[in-house]
């Protein structure tokens, strides 16, 4: 029998995967040891941040190989967006020295893929750090059609004018260019009847850059 | 206090993992959110266990639970045993996106799915949500717990009206009462509203199987067949579909459908039954074998287990067995003697399925040449089946089988012709029957009347004619029993009455085994005796 690399390799990200959970769980436990000894907040902060990170780029990992499958289909569910939404605005807030705020209603759901958007979200917020953002607000759009869509909005230096004018994202052109592919994929992947998810990018008027998530 | 924590506080919470650092992770977590009474299970044993024995608000389960049932499998068995309310809250936290794993059953879906790994802010959003969707929810649930069907339907309507953004959630719900209530057109066309907007797995199954009891096959099949092509992972619809073969009376179609649904969710005891079914039906055992090899070790622990498993196991492990001493033969036999004890041991107060149990036994060791075994098992058998009152025309029709196999078609053939004055029989039974009597060899049947004859006619010569009388009279019933024990039995009959006294039932018995015999040709040995007996006959009428 043909050594079968998919069944082992999905069995390592299992193992990683229950690591990472341990993980999670150890540092919390941590955590609230050293409550009344400020002086170690910042390193436990810091460890926090890296740790945070790993578990996204596992995530990411997970849903490129599930991508790359050609019989992939996205679960899209019936999701509250702001369950999805608050941990993540959390840890920036708290790890990567954002301003992340919202106005999304609480009670607003939709349906998507909560990984793929999570994956998304935190790229999206990534892209912006690294530009040397420091406030992003999310907003939701919905439209009387059914399809809804995200705002992401930032106060970093927006886009090249050259990168506003292509449709597609590649992987070539560094890290944010990684990352709006892997936006776009995730994005793209929901479909409702016959209509696909999709992504703009744009400048806000006065300054910084929007990422809009558009669901179909 | 926080809102989470004074839900938490308040409810009774199962929460199940089979790794016991996840499980004091969790605990702790749960702890830390506000709950005060957490059990603790680490597999679908235990969680059984406590399932059973308290009333829970909350379960919290891990999906992937190491070697034993899954999350999903708790879920499902819990809700098809009514031991947990719909008003109770289920979490299932998956390794996987929630669809990467198998979907189960409409009726037995979590209330939410939690990705590994979490962090405690991810839990803390994800319960307060569904612990208050599920409180809005909860005077809908709680008619539904108290099977008030028709109460649901305007409390989902009020609660729709009321919260437009748990419109899908409820109207679930609703096509759920409506299909529970038969009205099949209107949750149709409620499922067909849902699917302008969204094809949605769960609307998209709905519709099908509304579609399957309004007795539009052809529709519903189409809907599936799209279904299962958008999700693979949704076996439901395999399961739909399969039925809907079965009712077109394809039964090879029904297997490779249900065959599909098994490689996407191989733990499912009744769908693993099913298949057995189907496929022995279909003769092909070696498929058969597999499914039942399947429910028996999925079913151990379950509320699925059934003597069906073992004994079906057993028996479609027949087609291996032979007195060839292969290495296929020997295992093969070796698993169906085990399921039979083990059957026998389970179920040792039913005498219906022991029988059945040490019927199955007795047909391995025929397949296995081994007579003697064979022929002991079947002693056992007989024995236990004359001791069940109202033995089912299965039953019966498996042991005429076994009297065939062990030689004894006689006996086979008192069976079948009992079998035959039967009403209740099916129209499978009824065509095993014709099957089974076909088997019948005449030429054994006279062997055994002759066997028989030989007895008697030892009596006669002892002069104990009673016995001997009763026992020509035991050959003479069969249908097969040749001229020879035909004159013996007049012979004796009227023996009997020249020492004794005639009697007209005698007389008239005598007379039927005459005109059974017919006329005897000159040439025949007998034709003598025969002359004299006639005789004797026309004299012992006159005298009564």
């Amino acid at each position: 029998m043909a050594f079968d690399y998919n069944t082992l390799l999905s069995a390592e990200l299992h193992d990683i995967k229950n690591q990472m959970q341990a993980l999670l769980n150890a540092q919390e436990d941590l955590n609230n040891a050293i409550k009344e000894a400020p002086q170690f907040h910042g390193f436990m902060a810091n460890v926090q941040q890296h740790s945070q990170l790993l578990n996204h780029k596992l995530l990411e990992i997970l849903s490129i190989l599930k991508i790359q499958n050609q019989a992939f289909t996205p679960t899209e569910d019936e999701h509250w967006l702001l369950d999805t939404l608050t941990p993540i605005i959390h840890e920036f807030n708290h790890s990567h020295g954002l301003m992340i705020t919202h106005e999304v209603d609480p009670d607003f759901n939709g349906f998507y893929d909560e990984q793929l958007l999570e994956i998304a979200i935190h790229n999206s917020f990534m892209n912006a750090k690294q530009v040397g953002a420091i406030h992003i607000n999310v907003s939701i759009e919905e439209f009387p059609d059914g399809h809804w869509l995200i705002n992401i909005q930032d106060d970093g230096p927006g886009f090249q004018e050259k990168q506003l004018f292509e449709s597609t994202f590649t992987i070539q052109g560094g890290k944010s260019g990684l990352g709006l592919y892997l936006i776009q994929q995730a994005i793209q992947a929901h479909k409702r009847n016959d209509q696909h998810g999709s992504i703009h990018i744009k400048n806000n008027p006065d300054t910084g850059a929007c990422v809009q998530l558009i669901f179909p | 206090m926080s809102q989470l924590e004074s839900m938490l506080a308040k409810k009774r919470i199962l929460a199940i993992d089979d790794l016991v650092e996840s499980r004091s992770a969790m605990k702790k977590m749960l702890v830390i959110l506000g709950a005060d009474h957490v059990d603790m299970a680490m597999d679908g044993d235990e969680a059984t266990e406590y399932i059973f024995n308290n009333n829970y608000d909350l379960i919290i389960s891990d999906y992937n639970l190491g070697r034993g049932r899954d999350g999903q499998q708790i879920l499902e068995e819990a809700r098809f045993t009514r031991q947990i309310k719909a008003t109770c809250t289920f979490v299932m936290l998956t390794g996987e996106n929630a669809m990467d794993m198998v979907m189960g059953a409409i009726e037995y879906e979590p209330d939410d799915y939690i990705t590994k790994p979490f962090t405690i802010d991810v839990m803390r959003q994800r319960l307060t949500r569904i612990l208050n969707i599920k409180e809005q929810l909860r005077p809908i649930n709680e008619s539904i717990d108290r099977q008030e069907r028709r109460k649901v339907l305007p409390l989902c309507d009020a609660l729709i009206e009321k919260q437009p953004r748990l419109k899908i959630r409820i109207e679930r719900i609703k096509g759920r009462t409506l299909m529970a209530l038969k009205e099949y057109k209107q949750a149709l066309s409620l499922y067909q509203e849902i699917l302008k907007e969204r094809e949605i797995n769960w609307a998209l199954l709905g519709k099908a199987t509304c579609l399957f009891n309004l007795d539009e096959l052809d529709a519903a099949e189409k809907v599936l067949n799209h279904t299962i092509h958008e999700h693979p992972k949704y076996v439901q619809c395999y399961d739909l579909l399969c039925k809907i073969h079965l009712k077109k009376k394809k039964l090879k179609n029904a297997q490779n459908t249900l065959m599909q649904a098994v490689k996407v969710s191989p733990k499912q005891v009744l769908r693993q039954m099913e298949l057995g079914r189907i496929a022995y039906a279909n003769k092909d055992f070696s498929v058969a074998e597999s499914a039942f090899k399947m429910s028996v070790k999925l079913a151990r622990h379950s509320c699925y287990r059934s003597v069906k498993n073992y004994l079906l196991f057993a028996k479609s492990l027949q087609h291996k067995i032979s007195p060839t001493n292969t290495k296929d033969s020997r295992a093969g036999s070796q698993e169906a003697l085990k399921a039979v004890d083990e059957a026998r041991t389970l179920y040792k107060d039913n005498n219906d399925y022991v029988c059945e149990a040490t019927i199955i036994e007795s047909t391995t060791y025929s397949n296995l040449g081994k007579t003697a075994d064979a022929k002991a098992a079947a002693d056992k058998a007989e024995i236990l089946l004359a001791d069940i009152n109202e033995p089912s025309g299965a039953l019966q029709l498996s042991m005429a089988d076994v009297f065939l196999a062990t030689k004894q078609h006689a006996k086979a053939q008192d069976l079948l012709g009992s079998l035959g004055t039967r009403k209740d029989l099916t129209k499978a039974e009824l065509r095993e029957l014709e099957r089974t009597k076909n088997e019948i060899s005449e030429m054994v049947v006279r062997e055994y009347t002759t066997e028989i004859n030989d007895q008697a006619i030892s009596f006669f010569e002892r002069g104990q004619l009673s016995q001997a009388i009763e026992l020509f009279d035991k050959a003479t019933t069969y249908k097969e029993a040749g001229h020879t024990v035909l004159v013996n039995a007049i012979q004796a009959k009227v023996t009997f009455m020249d020492q004794r006294e005639p009697t007209r039932s005698m007389v008239n018995e005598v007379d039927e085994l005459f005109s059974r015999l017919g006329e005897l040709a000159t040439t025949d040995e007998r034709y003598s005796r025969w002359q004299q007996l006639k005789k004797a006959q026309a004299r012992l009428k006159r005298s009564v």
